[in-house]
């Protein structure tokens, strides 16, 4: 990363550019500047990561050189280096975004330790735009892919009411497991279903092993309990109360009807 | 000793549901988890005697119910119908379909004679009750008050053949489609 170190005091600037070990730090290049229009320029020529900045400083001070920065939308993070603790200073500051503040005297290690922190913020913030940029790219893919394989409802329903019939004995048969079956979420499953086939999953599930139960009860060779099992009901209370709702009567009186 | 934590954990759930703050519906997620609850404690007073099992739409997880509205029917099967000895099936079902909730409750216990049943719907659908079957008075009451008067509670029986809960009430879930934002 690059660094640019604002300092109208000459021999500050080049001696912080010369001892400390910059490159410790996560810097790779310093580039050095005398006044805020220096700064400018120097910006303007070079991709500057960070900027180290003293704040009082003839002609244009730090906080000018700053909010010249974010007008002109250069991605570059600041530190401010000052020996005025004043609260205003620290207000705008701020609110202009810079990343700290140090107050010289400072040790040559603390100042590095504050890049330090700012780089390892960067690196942060770049691996997360990439990450988005990547999930981005690959929702616009998987959605290309998904317009081309078009999931078709008609198609899809006719799948699932043929599997139903198919597997209507089963007593294990369900709107979750269809669903976890064909790999959709059990509402979305539900609701694609309904819109093609007029009836809920369940609903579909119990015309059928009704309709069923009724053609094998006609043949007059089981009786209701036997029928239940042989429709899929592990239970006769569900296929008896399941039948007097979808007949309006109990299955022997279904017979007596039938038989006449 | 681990059936004894859970109906404490039971108790507290259900006490908390009970005291609840102020809603008057709640997600019918809670009504279950408070459902299963008390299967397990009964379980403990009727070991082998209880089989349950529940079968719901998707969508009926999103449905909002008064408090112990189904509760209350799987405790009366509970008391008035499981025995020790004796393997009881219970079943719940609970559909979504042309925007209404339906509700079956039911068992496979000896069942209400005919003059009992007609007497408990009488006393259910009383203009005001005198006490007798106050809890299925109390719950058709409740269903008509939150949903409307299409709300109903039916309840049949055959001797023989267990007995029947109907609870269905209008109800619309129908939910939007998430689109999802690529920008």
């Amino acid at each position: 990363m690059k660094l640019l170190i604002v300092n109208d005091e000459k021999l500050t600037a080049e001696t912080m550019k010369r001892d400390i070990a910059w490159e410790n730090y996560g810097i790779s290049q310093v580039y050095t500047a005398y006044d805020a229009e220096a700064g400018k320029m120097c910006i303007e020529e070079h991709p500057i990561d960070i900027m180290l900045c003293d704040i009082e400083m003839p002609g244009e001070n730090g906080l000018a050189l700053l909010r010249w920065v974010r007008e002109n939308k250069k991605e570059i993070e600041c530190v401010f280096l000052t020996c005025h603790a004043s609260f205003a200073y620290a207000q705008e500051a701020i609110s202009l975004g810079c990343q700290d503040y140090i107050l010289i005297l400072s040790k040559y290690e603390d100042i590095g330790k504050a890049i330090q922190k700012v780089v390892k913020r960067i690196e942060q913030q770049r691996e997360k735009t990439r990450y988005q940029e990547y999930g981005k790219y690959m929702l616009k893919e998987k959605l290309k892919q998904e317009e081309k394989e078009k999931i078709e409802p008609e198609k899809i329903a006719e799948e699932i009411s043929a599997f139903i019939i198919k597997n209507i004995t089963n007593v294990e048969l369900s709107v979750d497991k269809l669903a976890e079956q064909f790999h959709f979420h059990p509402v979305y499953f539900n609701r694609v279903f309904k819109k093609e086939k007029g009836v809920s999953v369940s609903q579909f599930i119990i015309n059928e092993r009704m309709k069923m139960a009724a053609s094998i009860l006609e043949t007059e060779q089981y009786g209701a309990n036997e029928v239940a099992e042989k429709v899929g009901y592990s239970h006769y209370t569900n296929f008896y109360n399941m039948f007097k709702k979808y007949y309006g009567c109990s299955p022997a009186q279904y017979l007596d009807k039938h038989k006449k | 000793m681990n059936a004894i934590q859970n109906i404490i954990l039971y108790l507290s759930d259900y006490f908390r549901y009970l005291f609840r703050s102020g809603k008057d519906l709640e997600i019918f997620e809670k009504e279950q988890h408070l459902i299963e609850g008390y299967i397990d404690m009964a379980s403990v007073r009727y070991p082998g005697s209880i089989q349950i099992e529940y079968s719901y739409d998707p969508e009926i997880r999103f449905v909002r119910l008064p408090p112990l509205l189904l509760h209350n029917f799987v405790e009366n099967i509970i008391k008035y119908v499981v025995q020790q000895e004796i393997v009881t099936h219970i079943s719940i079902i609970g559909q979504y379909e042309d925007k209404t909730v339906t509700f079956l409750i039911m068992d496979d216990g000896p069942g209400i004679p005919p003059d009992k049943l007609e007497e408990l719907d009488r006393d259910m659908r009383k203009e005001r009750t005198d006490g007798s079957h106050i809890g299925f008075y109390n719950s058709l009451r409740r269903v008509k008050y939150f949903y409307g008067d299409e709300a109903d509670i039916e309840i049949m029986s055959d001797l023989g053949e267990g007995t029947c809960v109907n609870i269905h009430f209008p109800y619309n879930l129908e939910v939007e489609d998430e689109t999802i934002d690529c920008e």
